[in-house]
């Protein structure tokens, strides 16, 4: 056969010797068997919310050490307020300071000599009368409770109400 | 154009996995295998070459595109590719010799005409190289038009016409 001449010659040859041609194809059996293997060697689809397990165990765990740091056995309870305890104590007589002079301050060698002295600050006279003015100066305190139906009461005391 | 209730459930977003390879299975198993007898020397290692391609589908499922032309031509592909590795792993010139002295012998058993000529093109068509023989059994044993043997192949048709010619001048020296 020639088939270098004859492209249909060589068609010809070709198909009369198909390896396919008078075999049969697969069986029923062999069908079903490879359909099961194909099939059962699909992967396990991942889920679409197959992070948040890991995501959610993480955060628990960083929660969980956030308060055994905040409240673990070192952690120092913060030391309760003594109560307040405001009472009108007489207060005792105090001499008036002498007039304020302002000290001198020691000049630095260093300094400028034009530069001006610093100034004391005044310092107002205390007189006995002057009770409320010394309880006026004390911080302001509050005192915080709440009631049983929750209503928070919030009390702030300053030296003029607890005299 | 309307969405139609049938248009949801085939649609690729509600189709499983399982049932898209089912589908795959059904559809072309056949074809398939009919290709991978004419691309192999036997009929074991043609359905070996069948599985092993829907088993690529199967683990990777997502590399299969969508639609009946598309999904043919990716088994097509992955079964040349199959066929191809095959070759290279067993090698060629030992391939070759075990197929001449397997055909002699079959030859010499089998003194019909029909078995004669059946040796003779399996003989011949295991010289080619996987795809060079795939281009052949594609375009001379199945009919299939040089266009869409290209589209098929995933190649040009210049390379398509290109291979059938080289084959042509191989096997002619055969025959």
């Amino acid at each position: 056969m020639n088939a270098k001449t004859n492209p249909d010659r060589l068609r010809q040859a070709l198909r009369q010797g198909d390896p396919a041609a008078n075999e049969p194809g697969l069986t029923a059996d062999e069908v079903h068997t490879m359909r099961r293997t194909v099939l059962t060697a699909i992967p396990e689809p991942r889920r679409p919310m197959g992070w948040f397990p890991v995501v959610a165990t993480g955060a628990t765990a960083l929660l969980a050490v956030a308060l055994v740091i905040a409240f673990g056995p070192w952690h120092r309870p913060p030391v309760p307020r003594s109560p307040i305890q405001v009472a009108a104590v007489p207060t005792p007589a105090v001499a008036p300071p002498p007039p304020s002079v302002p000290a001198p301050m020691p000049e630095k060698s260093s300094k400028p000599a034009h530069r001006r002295p610093v100034r004391a600050r005044k310092t107002l006279p205390v007189r006995q009368d002057d009770a409320p003015v010394l309880m006026a100066s004390l911080p302001v305190r509050e005192i915080q409770f709440s009631t049983p139906g929750g209503t928070r009461v919030i009390w702030e005391l300053s030296g003029k109400d607890v005299r | 154009m309307p969405i139609t209730t049938r248009a949801i459930l085939d649609s690729p977003q509600t189709q499983t996995a399982t049932d898209r390879l089912a589908r795959l299975f059904d559809a072309h198993h056949e074809r398939l295998f009919r290709l991978a007898r004419r691309l192999s020397s036997d009929r074991e290692e043609a359905r070996d070459l069948v599985q092993e391609a829907f088993l690529r589908a199967a683990r990777s499922p997502k590399s299969v595109p969508e639609g009946a032309q598309p999904e043919e031509a990716w088994l097509v592909r992955t079964l040349v590719n199959l066929c191809r590795d095959r070759f290279r792993r067993l090698g060629v010139r030992s391939r070759v010799a075990s197929e001449i002295r397997r055909e002699e012998r079959s030859v010499s058993s089998h003194p019909e005409e029909a078995a004669v000529a059946r040796a003779t093109v399996t003989a011949a068509l295991a010289r080619l190289s996987p795809r060079r023989r795939a281009v052949v059994v594609l375009h001379e044993l199945e009919g299939v038009a040089v266009r869409e043997v290209a589209r098929l192949l995933g190649v040009a048709e210049v390379t398509v016409r290109w291979h059938l010619l080289a084959a042509r001048r191989d096997l002619a020296s055969l025959f």
